[in-house]
């Protein structure tokens, strides 16, 4: 009993995570229809952000090329874990510096070329990451990455890293939603709808989208960090697009694009189908035909419910 | 009235790879009025609005608005100057409310910031709670208060072309230019999109450069009309002297108009 509910916490830790990444997508696709199919660009630079610098110097034995490590995990103040909110945010700051240059280059594009662009970036930071062995230990990935908040034995922890997850889960959601409902998210959704229309009324519409592809890449980078903490252990494997940029996709489509809340219920509907169907019996828990029941739903959504569970208001 | 100038087109030249759009064009219109802008399809009308707005880019000449050089200005800054536009199709923001649609028009509102408008709470919702008035203010004067919380993609073409006049309404302009606002809607809805203008025209004292192929429309809303034809000016007076004038039935001859 113990044991499934030990593992139920790990699926809703996953779950509570994906959910992070999805909302900062809805912030690129659902609300400004910026085409980000490199999710997984931010993703691993979150993540890797977030294990470089909160990992201990690197140990000669356990490491051959890789030269860091911030050791930011001994900072505590008064004996608390004040380093994991900091983790967060240099995570989200490094996206967000990503992002921005990015932007500038490429928004202009119409959408379908940025879309080539975002995903030949997720492409290009993962193969440098599998050849730079210096900078994160190549293909042997890291490991080890401290636990914040370590308080009760091992054996338990995951009950404090869902309470961290949830707790992480609902400041990205408050911030985004009070900057979607604000007039702010008026212009981006007013982008959405017409661009044309939005620079004739005088608005700067290349500051909104650099702007929107800047938080949104921020959010994602708190998901990487906090994706990083919850496994303590990525490799350059972990970023491959199908679990690192497409499900989070799915997650939207299904939860309902330009609603926040329909974000994060399609991250537990999908991650739940993800993650239970390994339960099927036979053939049919083969890991390529998990991947064809999540494509069925994205068609089946397409077609009875293409707005998804929550549609955007 | 006294009427000054208000737009004036220098020389203008807008060439497309071969095809000289605009070629040469010059004209003034004054304010206090409402001037219509005819003439065949392919004249070059939608490409001068383009141009005034700073849509495209001027190849050669010069506009002035109000003694103003703005034949270089971004989109941006023609609007702050006070001209706005609409499109031939209609531009009207769809999956938002039509009140939503008047709201995100006006510019510098303190909300529309990401870092400030945090900071700015308080001034951001003053400024939002006048906007709503305004809104609902211009919503009556296009007639369109009872759909005040419909969808924008509900709304028929010719309720789409009042909400349009709405949301540049918003805008606090000088000069508002229209691309074809009669076409594709029914005629009783023209009558009232007419009302709708010349009220505007006279109770707030701003200008209409109005584009349109609806004769009926143009010759008894404008109080001027300018005729273009293959890229330049032919000519320009009265409506009642401009339905007499040989050389526009000339240039609309040829042509598949029914006008």
């Amino acid at each position: 009993m113990d044991s499934i509910l030990y593992f139920l916490i790990g699926f809703l830790i996953m779950s509570g995570i994906y959910s992070v990444f999805s909302v900062g997508l809805n912030i690129h696709w659902g609300h400004t229809g910026l085409f980000n199919i490199g999710i997984a660009s931010f993703f691993l630079l979150g993540s890797y952000t977030a294990a470089i610098i909160s990992s201990p110097s690197p140990n000669i034995e356990k490491y051959e090329e890789y030269l860091w490590g911030g050791n930011l995990s001994q900072l505590s103040i008064l004996g608390i874990d004040f380093w994991f909110p900091l983790v967060l945010i240099l995570s989200a700051l490094v996206c967000i510096l990503v992002a921005i240059p990015l932007a500038l280059i490429t928004i202009r594009l119409k959408e379908d070329y940025l879309a080539l662009v975002t995903l030949g970036l997720a492409e290009t930071l993962r193969i440098i990451f599998v050849n730079e062995s210096w900078l994160a230990n190549g293909t042997r990935g890291l490991y080890s990455i401290p636990r914040p908040f370590d308080l009760i034995d091992r054996g338990n922890y995951d009950y404090i890293y869902f309470v961290i997850v949830m707790i992480t889960l609902a400041l990205v959601y408050i911030i985004a939603q009070r900057a979607t409902n604000s007039p702010w998210g008026r212009v981006l959704r007013g982008i959405k709808d017409n661009e044309n229309t939005m620079i004739s009324s005088g608005k700067n519409v290349l500051r909104f989208k650099v702007e929107a592809f800047a938080f949104g890449a921020g959010i994602m980078g708190v998901g990487g960090a906090l994706f990083t903490h919850g496994k303590r252990f990525i490799d350059p494997i972990t970023f491959e697009p199908m679990l690192a940029t497409f499900i989070i996709w799915s997650m939207l489509m299904v939860g309902g694009s330009g609603n926040n809340r329909g974000a994060v219920f399609g991250a537990f509907l999908m991650w739940g189908i993800w993650t239970f169907t390994q339960f099927l019996p036979g053939f049919l828990s083969d890991a390529n035909l998990r991947f064809v029941f999540v494509g069925l739903i994205i068609i089946l959504f397409q077609l009875y419910k293409p707005n998804g569970v929550i549609p955007a208001k | 009235m006294s009427s000054e100038v208000l737009l004036k087109l220098e020389n203008v030249h807008k060439h497309f790879g071969g095809v000289k759009a605009v070629n040469g064009v010059d004209f003034e219109i004054y304010s206090n009025r409402i001037t219509g802008l005819i003439g065949p399809n392919g004249a070059g009308k939608s490409t001068i609005f383009n141009l005034i707005t700073g849509f495209s880019e001027i190849d050669d000449g010069f506009i002035y608005f109000l003694d103003d050089d703005i034949s270089y200005s971004s989109p941006k800054k023609t609007v702050d100057k006070g001209i706005v536009r609409t499109f031939q199709i209609p531009g009207e923001l769809k999956t938002m409310s039509v009140l939503d649609n008047l709201l995100v028009s006006p510019m510098n509102h303190p909300g529309e910031s990401l870092l400030f408008g945090w900071i700015n709470r308080s001034k951001s919702k003053n400024f939002e709670k006048r906007t709503i008035e305004l809104a609902e203010k211009n919503l009556e004067i296009v007639g369109l208060s009872h759909l005040i919380n419909e969808k924008a993609e509900n709304l028929s073409t010719g309720q789409k072309k009042l909400l349009e006049l709405g949301r540049i309404l918003m805008m606090n302009p000088k000069l508002i230019l229209l691309d074809e606002p009669a076409a594709g809607i029914n005629p009783t809805l023209i009558k009232n999109l007419s009302k709708v203008i010349q009220d505007i025209n006279k109770n707030q004292k701003i200008d209409f450069l109005i584009i349109e192929h609806n004769m009926d429309f143009i010759m008894s809303i404008s109080d001027e009309i300018i005729v273009m034809a293959e890229g330049q000016t032919l000519v320009k007076g009265p409506p009642k002297e401009i339905q007499k004038n040989q050389k526009v039935l000339n240039s609309y001859l040829g042509y598949s108009q029914n006008d």
